[in-house]
């Protein structure tokens, strides 16, 4: 139906039907606002979500010393969402009460590299805040220039609380530029009833084991299920890639793609390692994997679709409604069929870091001083399921009862950040050429390439 | 073009001029201001090896020298021309179907219309979520229905498997989220053309076909020009959409991926921005075929 | 396409139409499968997003979802903040740009091919490349952390749009009319309100639509501009929902509520716009 128009039937002034557009908009959006909750938004603390309530966040063990910069406002960053922005937002609220500092809150964006590009334009444009950031464990060998070094700030007894491994991968130049904050392990997840229907007494020790008992249970399970899988973990481009692979060739004592600043992934363990995983991909572990993240897996697992899964602590929350609640258990990663061959789990986590900017740094520290705080990190496990960051708060039976996966060995291995600000560059270069050799291509002609992008890379 | 009503003509001609350009000026001083200065500092940058946390030097054109070398931007730029040829042709002839469809008068045709901008109102990273999640092999819908309810396959598909199977993929959720708009603004095209040139042309005998080819399109055509122009620019920039599915795999890496890759991840600013200068060439080549191929046909 | 003489219900007549209507049928399940399936999850408990088999329909229907979102105070704030900035970009362009797009419409002068391509210029870089020399400007003009920072940055993609689209709607338009305007004394600027406008009401209506749809939609700059949570628009504050997720889950229920909530004031408001400027323009007269 065509609208054929008569000219001289319109109104006058077409300008005055655009702007009473915007008024209306305006009105409209105005009445909007003033219906909407109007207060505890942006910068003071307050999400207001529909959350059951969370317990009162610990005493603030450093208040007396803290209550000397009484009135300072120190800029944090939050996270953005869940769980960890409330158990996070209840720790500022404590602390401003018991020490008179004002926290002001800036949420993380979801995604870790939106986080780590803002990090990059606010500390390369000289922004004084934030004055305390969040920072992935990558980050801090590309950030370290710009971070405030902690070691004259907080006393030996305190930094010796943390893993060693996760002080060490904070420390660049000799300069402690962030303190632990949560950590993370790789585990294997596995379906305790599957086992047991199929004979085994206890989950996996090696890798080879773990091949063996996932064809078994696939090849059992899948007339039934047509989308059964042994084994799902993270295969898709991406650092969580990196973290898997890693705990393949470290298991097979084949180093951890550099060691140090030495490119040592051209060794034969390695290749076996790389070699074990490839077979997996169509027998034990869908096509699919290679796209696969942390989630993916998650759901796949927790669709009752695999017998095993490769997962951080956090996956633990199947039990509270999913297909397999109740019907697996978690267990230390298998090591590698090699002599010298040992479990390996890859460490993850995020740590607290000082601007070197700061109008505020004392302050700041201070803040940073609860954040990492014993009573903190036990107050976050048990309420958003973030890992500690230290053995002695790990051991806690309150912090293992909310997260059993703690109870099991774990031998950490580091990614190789002490390569500097080159990381993100070499971890794109391991995590595209395991990507393509899950989907196919020569292993060993891979690793050549890799050991000599690395090698051209690191320099 | 301008019309010529009763005056001197070379007054007029200068007046009508200057009443253009100062009804662009305004135009011109939002460029100005918003997007003059990043496009200079931008090239200005990839002449420089800026990096994050270094210092900055002119280094001329070894970053072009070396992009000419870079076999991962080669890839790159594949990916996302094949990406733009397969969608953009893809919703244009979809959208045009759509259009001359939306245009009948038939009972429900408001409620069709609302439901056109059901998919353009669902934020893109939703939609490129959700339909990650519909392509999941282990657990997706689509799976679901072809081997458990339809029996059109046997084994669950990897939809993403292969760098085809990926493009193809990516390219129906483009053309899912994106047909609207061009059918949009075909829609909008075709309402402006008066219906007695149908009517004639009806009258004279000439068929539905006959009729679209020679009365429709060709009045169609600047329609169709912006919406192939933008189309073509939005696709040719795409990220979302292949991030979200794909993160950072080698095979479906496109420019702009590649861009942030380069400025964010390696903060490589330096080198980012001569990537940058060089994907906005390739659009720029795009653009320069289709104002031709356009001006042929006004011949 | 149609005409006003009556048709005689041929079988061939009745078989083009029951064709036609399947045709429109195929394409309604094209283009709302996927939101069903959104609808889908988000009243459905997360457990059942990976079900297998699919569930195509919830088993265990929860609202849960649309309350964690709508009691989050920080989403009612995105809706407001979404909506002032696309109406605003919008505005602005439409003015603008119908000006800008007349000139290059329905003038001749020198320099105008040229001043069509600079202005398509303005949005030929990617966002990721401008997004740093942006941030810079920003912070040096202090609209960093503002809505108008999005206002302004959005100009770059949705001007040029504007611009092109209405100007070919001008250019389409019949040289006739403006003629016996011009005959009967207009000014040209009296001839672009009261023809050109009128007629082009189509194109307008389209192109404010798409234009507040683009500035919906847009995420890279509604992230990196501000920081704080008060000046997140709807893609952003979608990102970021989910009380009860912790860091790598994604809490798809709240997700996919939350996102066919904003559906509605988007879809809303478009409705409101094609109405009135098509009504409003043409002053409501029709043919059939």
């Amino acid at each position: 139906m065509n609208e054929t128009v008569r000219p001289d039937a319109t109104t006058a002034g077409i300008g005055r039907r655009a702007f009473i557009r915007l008024g209306a908009v305006g009105v409209g959006a105005t009445l909007l606002a003033a219906c909407g909750d109007g207060d505890g938004i942006g910068g003071s603390i307050g999400g207001g979500s529909s959350a059951p309530a969370l317990p009162a966040a610990p005493a603030v063990s450093n208040a007396a010393a803290a209550k000397k910069y009484a009135g300072v406002t120190v800029v944090t960053d939050i996270p953005g969402f869940g769980t960890e922005l409330a158990t996070t937002e209840q720790l500022a609220k404590q602390f401003e009460s018991e020490t008179g500092i004002k926290i002001k809150t800036v949420p993380l964006p979801k995604s870790t590299s939106d986080a780590y590009a803002a990090d990059q334009r606010l500390l390369a444009a000289g922004q004084a805040t934030p004055d305390v950031l969040l920072v992935d464990l990558i980050y801090p060998p590309a950030l370290a220039g710009y971070l405030l070094d902690l070691k004259g700030r907080l006393t030996d007894a305190e930094i010796k609380l943390s893993y060693p491994n996760l002080v060490t991968v904070n420390t660049i130049d000799s300069r402690l530029v962030a303190y632990p904050w949560y950590g993370g392990f790789g585990r294997l997840y596995y379906r305790t009833d599957l086992l047991s229907k199929y004979g085994y007494a206890a989950p996996p020790k090696t890798w080879t084991e773990l091949t063996a008992m996932a064809t078994k249970i696939q090849a059992g399970e899948q007339p039934g299920n047509k989308a059964f899988s042994g084994y799902v973990f993270q295969g898709n481009a991406y650092e969580g890639l990196t973290c898997n692979a890693l705990e393949w060739v470290a298991s097979y004592n084949g180093g951890t793609f550099v060691d140090g600043t030495t490119v040592s992934i051209d060794n034969p363990n390695a290749i076996a390692a790389l070699k074990l995983a490839q077979g997996w991909i169509g027998k034990i572990a869908p096509t699919g994997v290679t796209t696969f993240t942390e989630d993916e897996a998650h759901s796949a697992f927790g669709a009752g679709n695999a017998a095993f899964m490769r997962n951080w602590e956090y996956a633990q929350d199947l039990d509270k409604g999913s297909a397999v609640a109740g019907k697996f258990a978690v267990a230390p990663l298998p090591a590698g069929d090699v002599s010298g061959g040992t479990t390996a789990a890859a460490a993850g986590g995020w740590a607290v870091a000082v601007n070197k900017k700061s109008a505020n740094p004392d302050a700041a520290v201070e803040w940073l001083r609860y954040l990492t705080s014993p009573g903190a990190q036990a107050y976050r496990a048990i309420n958003s399921a973030d890992v500690p960051a230290q053995p002695g708060v790990a051991e806690q039976a309150d912090v293992q009862a909310a997260l059993p996966a703690l109870k099991q060995e774990v031998v950490p291995f580091a990614r190789p950040t002490q390569i500097g600000g080159k990381y993100n560059e070499a971890s794109t270069i391991i995590f595209q050429a395991v990507n393509g050799m899950l989907r196919g291509s020569d292993v060993e002609s891979g690793v050549r390439k890799m050991a000599g992008d690395l090698r051209g890379l690191i320099g | 073009m301008s019309p010529k009503p009763s005056g001197s003509g070379a007054t007029l001609a200068t007046r009508q001029a200057r009443l253009a350009w100062l009804l662009m000026t305004p135009t011109m001083l939002v460029a100005a201001v918003v997007a003059l200065y990043p496009a200079v500092t931008t090239v200005y940058r990839s002449f420089t090896d800026d990096t994050f946390g270094g210092t900055s030097h002119w280094i001329g054109l070894d970053n072009y020298s070396k992009l000419l070398h870079d076999t991962a931007f080669r890839s790159a730029m594949w990916v996302t021309i094949e990406f733009t040829v397969l969608t953009v042709a893809t919703e244009a002839v979809l959208g045009m179907i759509l259009a001359l469809a939306l245009h009948n008068a038939f009972a429900g045709r408001g409620v069709m219309r609302a439901l056109l901008l059901v998919p353009f109102a669902i934020i893109n990273v939703v939609s490129a979520s959700i339909w990650k999640l519909m392509f999941n092999q282990s657990y997706g819908v689509f799976n679901d229905l072809l081997v458990g309810k339809l029996h059109l396959a046997s084994q669950p598909i990897d939809f993403f498997g292969t760098r085809t199977s990926a493009l193809l993929s990516v390219s129906a959720i483009d053309v899912w989220k994106t047909t609207p708009f061009v059918a949009l603004l075909l829609l909008a095209g075709l309402q402006t053309i008066p219906a007695d040139m149908h009517e004639a042309a009806e009258v004279d005998g000439a068929g539905p076909v006959r009729r679209f080819f020679s009365i429709t399109l060709p009045l169609l055509r600047p329609a169709l020009l912006v919406a192939l122009v933008f189309r073509t620019l939005d696709a040719l920039r795409v990220f979302d959409v292949f991030y979200v599915l794909f993160g950072a795999r080698a095979d479906t890496t496109t420019m702009s991926i590649y861009i942030e890759q380069n400025i964010v991840d390696f903060g490589k600013a330096g080198y980012g921005s001569a990537i940058s200068v060089v994907t906005m060439l390739v659009i720029a080549i795009f653009v320069a075929i289709y104002v031709g191929l356009n001006a042929r046909a006004d011949r | 396409m149609t005409s006003t003489r009556r048709r005689r219900r041929t079988p061939a007549t009745r078989i083009r139409r029951a064709l036609f209507y399947l045709l429109l049928l195929a394409i309604a399940v094209f283009l709302l499968f996927p939101v069903y399936w959104a609808g889908k999850t988000a009243v459905s408990p997360d457990q059942e997003i990976y079900a297998t088999p699919a569930a195509y329909v919830p088993h265990d229907f929860t609202l849960q979802h649309f309350d964690n979102a709508l009691s989050d105070s920080r989403f009612l704030r995105s809706i407001v903040n979404s909506l002032i900035v696309g109406g605003s970009v919008t505005a602005i362009s439409i003015l603008l740009g119908a000006f800008a797009a007349y000139a290059l419409g329905r003038f001749d002068f020198r320099g105008r091919g040229a001043m069509r391509y600079i202005i398509l210029a303005m949005s030929i870089f990617p966002q990721i490349a401008i997004l740093g020399s942006l941030y810079k400007l920003l912070t040096a003009t202090q609209l960093y952390n503002t809505l108008f920072a999005l206002i302004g940055t959005y100009l770059i993609f949705i001007l040029p749009f504007t611009v092109w689209t209405l100007a070919s709607f001008f250019q389409q338009l019949p040289k006739e009319l403006e003629e016996a305007a011009y005959i009967d004394g207009a000014s040209s600027m009296q001839t672009f309100w009261r023809v050109m406008m009128p007629l082009a009401a189509p194109g307008l209506a389209a192109t404010s639509i798409l234009a507040v749809i683009a500035a919906w939609n847009e995420y890279l700059f509604a992230l990196s501009f501000e920081s704080d949570s008060s000046n997140w628009t709807v893609p952003v504050m979608i990102s970021n929902v989910g009380a009860q997720s912790s860091a790598y889950t994604i809490p798809w229920g709240d997700q996919m509520a939350a996102s066919l909530v904003v559906m509605i004031p988007v879809i809303a408001l478009v409705l409101v716009l094609q109405r009135r400027i098509v009504a409003g323009l043409t002053g409501g007269s029709v043919k059939g």
